[in-house]
């Protein structure tokens, strides 16, 4: 995929993340990591810039295993620019959407009518 | 993890970042190394969550030399518009400023747009209209970082406006000395302030945006926010004066009105000089208070309250 794109897409679950509640910076890492390969994108220069744009604030906060760990929480002025995008990327993907499930809703039922017009249009030349 | 932390410092110290952000952004990933370890991830699993450290340094020296484009004028037009003309705006994030000049013209500048192929300005049949082209938008998702985009409109001082909508999802807009008959704001999560202006009539619609009115003269307001915040200062109103919230506070100063009416689930108001002489309430939580000096006649022609109270003192 589009590296920038998929910068933009990190970049909002990141966002996603901290609007529901403050993480250390582990913690965002493993949570994308699970369900996203991050090692194309890495996580950590979001969260700085982000930080420097003054859209997540930072804290220490005392660790039970170890050093104290530093929070990253989301400010005002962050959640605003997270719902902007989020409005922005619901209004994109709802367009995706609705012209790639046109053709079907999964890859079977693609795959399943590509054949069939494939074969038609075969039979008819 | 000292090997991916010297080869960090390595890379960065090639793409020739300060060596105070260096040594801020090691001490970052010291940290981050040390929960992932204490978490237990497998050392060999580092670069796989934490990138590799050559693209790491470039990312970081790519994101800090980004200078945002200077404030500069994108598009600039003037426009003779006749008494009664009308001005409709849709737009997305950008900060929009309203005032007076005093030429006879409708000026309109855009600053710090990239790409003015976004935008539709016209001026026709007495009627100005400014939108940004929806399509585009989406793609705005994925360049980023692009600088706030604001539209400076100066009207004329001497011909007044008939209509003026606009419609504006996180910008905030300031309202300045305009006049204009009827004043129709909607928005999501912009600000909006207005101040000293005279209007027939008002209305706002906002689900986050706070609303802050200063010095205003008009026949009717008819207000209502989801959560944004209220505040209305020195106000004369001829007509009604209507504020529904959901959550949002409500803050009156110095008010005349022929009726307020205040309806909200959990939303505060709370007032100073406020003088109507009817008064409609209704709340789930939320309370009403009025403080004024004067005692004046003030008629509660609908009550309707769960938890919130009802208070007039003098």
């Amino acid at each position: 995929m589009n590296t920038q794109f998929k910068k933009g897409i990190i970049e909002l679950c990141v966002l996603s993340i901290l609007a529901e509640a403050d993480h250390y910076g582990y913690g965002i890492i493993s949570q994308l990591s699970q369900h996203i390969d991050v090692s194309e994108n890495a996580i950590y220069p979001i969260l700085r810039r982000l930080t420097k744009d003054a859209y997540f604030t930072t804290y220490l906060k005392e660790s039970p295993e170890g050093p104290p760990r530093k929070y990253y929480r989301m400010t005002k002025k962050g959640f605003q620019y997270y719902l902007n995008l989020r409005g922005e990327w619901d209004e994109f993907i709802g367009g995706v959407y609705h012209i790639i499930h046109k053709g079907g809703k999964n890859i079977d039922q693609i795959s399943r009518r590509f054949t069939e017009t494939f074969t038609k249009t075969k039979n008819e030349s | 993890m000292t090997r991916y932390l010297e080869d960090l410092r390595k890379h960065l110290q090639k793409q020739k970042m300060s060596p105070s952000d260096i040594d801020e952004i090691i001490s970052d990933f010291t940290g981050l190394l040390e929960e992932a370890i204490e978490e237990g991830l497998d050392p060999k699993d580092l670069i796989n969550q934490f990138g590799d450290p050559k693209k790491v340094a470039e990312e970081l020296k790519q994101d800090t030399s980004e200078t945002p484009l200077l404030d500069a004028i994108s598009f600039q037009d003037w426009y003779r518009p006749e008494e009664g003309y009308d001005v409709s705006i849709h737009l997305l994030n950008e900060d929009i400023e309203v005032s007076l000049h005093d030429q006879p013209t409708i000026e309109v500048i855009l600053m710090s747009a990239k790409d003015m192929k976004h935008y539709d300005i016209k001026f026709e049949n007495n009627k100005l209209d400014i939108q940004r082209q929806k399509n585009l938008s989406a793609w705005s998702f994925i360049i980023r970082r692009e600088p706030k985009v604001r539209l400076l409109l100066k009207l004329p001082s001497l011909i007044g406006a008939s209509t003026f909508f606009l419609k504006n999802v996180s910008g905030d807009m300031h309202f300045r000395d305009v006049d204009v008959k009827h004043l129709n704001i909607q928005t999501t999560n912009g600000d909006f302030d207005l101040k000293r202006s005279v209007l027939d009539s008002y209305k706002h619609h906002s689900v986050n945006g706070d609303l802050e009115l200063t010095d205003v003269e008009t026949r009717r307001a008819d207000v209502s926010t989801v959560s944004g915040d209220i505040q209305i200062e020195k106000a004369k109103i001829t007509g009604d004066l209507n504020l529904h919230t959901v959550n949002g506070d409500v803050k009156l100063e110095e008010i005349q009105t022929e009726s307020l009416d205040f309806h909200t689930v959990n939303g505060d108001l709370k007032g100073k000089e406020v003088y109507p002489k009817m008064l409609k309430f209704a709340s789930i939580n939320g309370d009403f208070k009025l403080k004024n000096k004067v005692l004046s006649d003030i008629k509660v022609i609908k009550q309707s309250t769960i938890n919130g109270d009802l208070k007039i003192s003098h």
